[in-house]
């Protein structure tokens, strides 16, 4: 009997659910209550209400990775510069936090606040608190566009820089599009298995594109086989464009190395070739079902690996 | 068969080219004449006494079998110094065609660097003619050194002995210049050449440098050939410090060199040696004034200067030839498992520029295993990482090449065995940048894996007889292999070589089925490394015809 490969990448969504860790999930989201209650108490008026954003509000996020992240939109008149609202929020939170054992680290966009690893946890509850400001007074409660700042070289902007975005938009350009979800997942877990570095927002904004008008089989393998083949075709190539939804003015692309790009559709086309040519032995390898969450398969008792008479140096 | 008559009629038939003087046969054998070429409308042509040698035309003992010669054009470029042109004509079967070439390149050479006045754009070193100084040669090797000499420098120089060579039926006395001591101010300062520790280490021993005030040369491409011609470009205090060297070391030394150095384009120093010997010493005492104004110096006598030969063995110039991108060789790369693969790896980097290599193995080098590796016989039964070392640091000057312990493996296995989470292991392996991993430790690789380190793994292997080799980058390395060995499914455990000691049969390959493989696997991965080439797990097999490579 043929490998069934769409039962095969059901299985590896099914199994890097986000409901396997939800005693997890919660601990992150009360976590983030907990910040966003004290950014409220700290900065009153000088803020808008926070909102979540990161995988988890796309909806793109599986147990091996995801975000939840925490957008601070501030009024525009409440900092005289992006550089002051970026180290005014890092100073509160490690002022919050002094002595209590959380790691607070100021990251690209963001402020990364990692709580001590609770006993039974894998990993310690980490939160990205983004502080954004409007564009200008009042102007964030129609727009939501916000101008967040580069606390390093990230994208092409040096330290202190801006770039204007708007995460609503980003995340409702996602909204809906369950297909296309479940085929950036896949492609988030083979990123995440095979250590690979692109970026999940191009992954995000590359799948949209090539399932933009896809009318073919709705199977799994077919949808992703399309969006390979299209990645494959288009990605190295210099008129392809991705722009960013929360400002149409920034192409993800562009930003991408050359070598990034060429890598990628490498890889693309190593993937689609060895799977066309043995099925399954390679689409288990480039998307692996996650043991830890696989009901019904029995548990890994140790690679049979090959012995030492067989491989030699 | 070149005849006179035959070059009259060539001639007569070439554009631009004259018979001057008719040909004849002089007593070697060679045909001798004179031919003109025009240098347009109104100057007169150019004349040139032309040589061809009986084996024309072939080029004999590398030498040509043409020469056309013009003294008076000793200034211009490819003019060597008895007036010949320094010609490497393209090749023709036919003799008449290789005559009719060799004078169309002779109108292209008037053309361009007499009637044009060309340039080169590129720098070429003086000419030195190396002869035999009291029945041998002398080689002296310098790098670039790692801080700049100032003007007027001089000093001493330290050089070690490399062994002794053999050049046209005579020795070659070999050395390598290791620093310079400058003596110039009165807090000596340390200059040293930008070599490996190994070569630094050698036993030293002594001569003068002097930084000249200008280029010893003649013509801007000749060496000067007499201590007249040079002994301006040595300030008085140079003089004098070569008189002092000489009076310090006289019962010490039968000779020694004189480094003579000047700037070349870009800024850098070259070095020329010249060797002197106490018992003929080319330098006098000059008294100037009388009386109480009596003042003595140092000056240089007349005489031909006796020139060693100089080579810049300057990381640039060691591997101009070629190289792999500087950026993954200024990289510090480790190497687990020096066997078969391993071996070569590590010689083939080496060989490529590597600046920075570490081995490791836990074995022991034996007759054995010479026939596929990079080992040679002659060390004997020895450390496979020793014998590396030696054989890297001979290899290239510019490798700093050293071992880890073999107890490593202990100390990784011990911990790996106490301890679920192995990332504290990470910290042995972050100092490097690249890992090769050719131990097919199948534990290892496992350990490695697991330790989540920041180098870059890259695993090799191969089934037996070489059949394919496999190839796996970090993360998942395990993962990677796993898949490929099942993939290739070789039946191979029928096929060992087995006196290797009970239970430890070994594959059957030779030097050429391995060595053809890792070469291809190296010119990828190096590429791989230097972001000249998506990075991804391969491995190579083999038809009747081809080697192929599968990416995963």
């Amino acid at each position: 009997m043929s490998f069934d490969k769409n039962k095969h990448l059901r299985e590896v969504l099914d199994t890097h659910k986000m409901c396997h860790v939800q005693d997890f999930v919660n601990k992150v989201k009360s976590r983030r209550e907990e910040i966003k209650t004290k950014m409220h108490d700290h900065y009153g008026s000088d803020k808008y209400p926070s909102f979540g954003s990161g995988s988890f509000a796309k909806h793109t996020a599986t147990n091996v990775k995801f975000d939840l992240d925490l957008v601070e939109p501030f009024k525009h008149n409440a900092f005289g510069t992006l550089q002051e609202m970026f180290d005014s929020v890092h100073d509160f939170l490690a002022e919050e936090y002094k002595n209590t054992g959380v790691i607070i680290r100021k990251q690209k966009v963001s402020i990364g606040v990692s709580f001590p690893i609770e006993k039974g946890d894998e990993k310690p509850v980490e939160v990205d608190v983004v502080p954004g400001r409007e564009l200008s007074n009042d102007d964030y409660l129609d727009s939501h566009d916000l101008n967040l700042c580069f606390n390093e070289d990230h994208w092409g902007f040096k330290k202190g820089t801006s770039q204007k975005t708007n995460i609503q938009k980003q995340i409702s350009h996602i909204e809906g599009k369950s297909n296309e979800r479940q085929i950036i997942r896949l492609l988030k877990i083979w990123k995440k298995q095979k250590g690979k570095k692109y970026k999940s927002f191009v992954i995000e904004l590359a799948v949209i594109r090539a399932l933009d008008g896809y009318d073919g089989d709705n199977g799994l393998w077919p949808r992703l086989k399309y969006t390979m083949e299209y990645l494959r075709d288009h990605i190295a190539e210099n008129s392809f464009h991705l722009y960013d939804p929360g400002n149409t003015n920034n192409d993800v692309i562009a930003a991408m190395q050359d070598y990034d790009r060429k890598s990628f559709k490498s890889d693309m086309e190593s993937m689609l070739n060895n799977i066309d040519s043995n099925p399954d032995l390679y689409l288990p390898y480039y998307f692996k079902v996650n043991e830890k969450y696989s009901g019904y398969k029995e548990k890994d008792t140790g690679a049979a690996y090959p012995t030492s008479a067989k491989r030699f140096g | 068969m070149m005849t006179a008559d035959k070059i009259k009629e060539l001639i007569e038939g070439l554009y631009g080219v004259s018979l001057v003087d008719d040909f004849t046969i002089n007593e070697a054998g060679s045909l001798k004449g004179r031919i003109a070429v025009a240098t347009g409308q109104d100057s007169a042509d150019l004349e040139w006494d032309v040589e061809i040698s009986p084996t024309y035309p072939f080029k004999v003992m590398g030498r040509e079998p043409i020469y056309f010669q013009n003294k008076n054009l000793l200034n211009y470029p490819h003019i060597m110094q008895g007036g010949n042109l320094c010609m490497h004509s393209a090749e023709y079967e036919n003799t008449e065609r290789q005559f009719v070439n060799d004078l169309e390149q002779l109108k292209e050479w008037v053309e361009k660097y007499y009637v044009k006045m060309e340039k080169d754009a590129h720098y070429e070193h003086l000419v030195v003619n190396h002869h035999l100084i009291c029945g041998q040669y002398y080689t002296f090797c310098f790098a670039e050194t790692k801080e700049d000499f100032a003007e007027g420098d001089y000093g001493v120089v330290h050089y070690a002995v490399l062994p002794t060579g053999w050049k046209n039926d005579s020795p070659v006395s070999n050395y390598m210049a290791q620093k310079f001591v400058s003596c110039a101010q009165v807090k000596k300062r340390e200059l040293f050449c930008k070599i490996s520790k190994s070569y630094q280490k050698l036993k030293s021993f002594d001569g003068v440098y002097c930084l000249l005030n200008g280029i010893p040369s003649v013509h801007n491409k000749f060496i000067v050939e007499d201590y007249d011609s040079i002994k301006g470009l040595f300030s008085q205090s140079q003089k004098n410090y070569i008189h002092s060297f000489v009076a310090l070391h006289k019962n010490k030394y039968n000779s020694f060199p004189l480094f003579c150095g000047y700037r070349i384009p870009g800024g850098g120093v070259y070095w020329q040696a010249m060797m002197l010997f106490m018992d003929d010493l080319p330098i006098e005492p000059v008294r100037v004034g009388t009386g109480k104004n009596r003042l003595w110096f140092t000056d240089f006598k007349q005489g031909l200067i006796q020139w060693a030969e100089t080579v810049d063995i300057s990381y640039k110039y060691f591997f101009g030839r070629g190289a792999m991108p500087e950026e993954l060789a200024n990289k510090k790369i480790l190497i687990m498992g020096v066997g078969a693969i391993g071996s070569i790896v590590a010689e083939t980097l080496t060989r490529c520029g590597a600046k920075i290599l570490t081995l490791y193995d836990i074995d022991n080098k034996e007759p054995g295993n010479v026939c596929r590796s990079a080992y040679s016989f002659y060390s004997g039964i020895t450390e496979k990482t020793l014998d590396m070392e030696n054989l890297l640091t001979q290899i290239s000057p510019h490798v700093e090449c050293t071992s880890l312990k073999s107890i490593v493996d202990l100390v990784v296995k011990t911990y790996s065995a106490g301890h679920e989470n192995k990332s504290a292991l990470a910290k042995l392996f972050d100092e490097f940048d690249v890992i090769f991993d050719c131990t097919t430790d199948n534990q290892l690789m496992r350990i490695m894996d697991s330790t989540g380190t920041k180098a870059q793994l890259v695993n090799l292997s191969i089934t037996n007889h070489a059949q394919d080799l496999i190839c796996a980058f970090s993360p998942n390395v395990a993962e990677a292999v796993l898949l490929i060995y099942g993939l290739l499914k070789r039946n191979t455990e029928t096929d060992m070589y087995n006196p290797t000691g009970c239970w430890n049969p070994t594959f059957k390959a030779s030097y050429n089925d391995i060595e053809c493989k890792v070469q291809v696997a190296l010119k990828h991965i190096i590429r791989m490394l230097s972001k000249l080439e998506p990075l991804s797990n391969f491995y190579i097999t083999e038809d009747d015809l081809n080697l192929k490579i599968n990416r995963l």
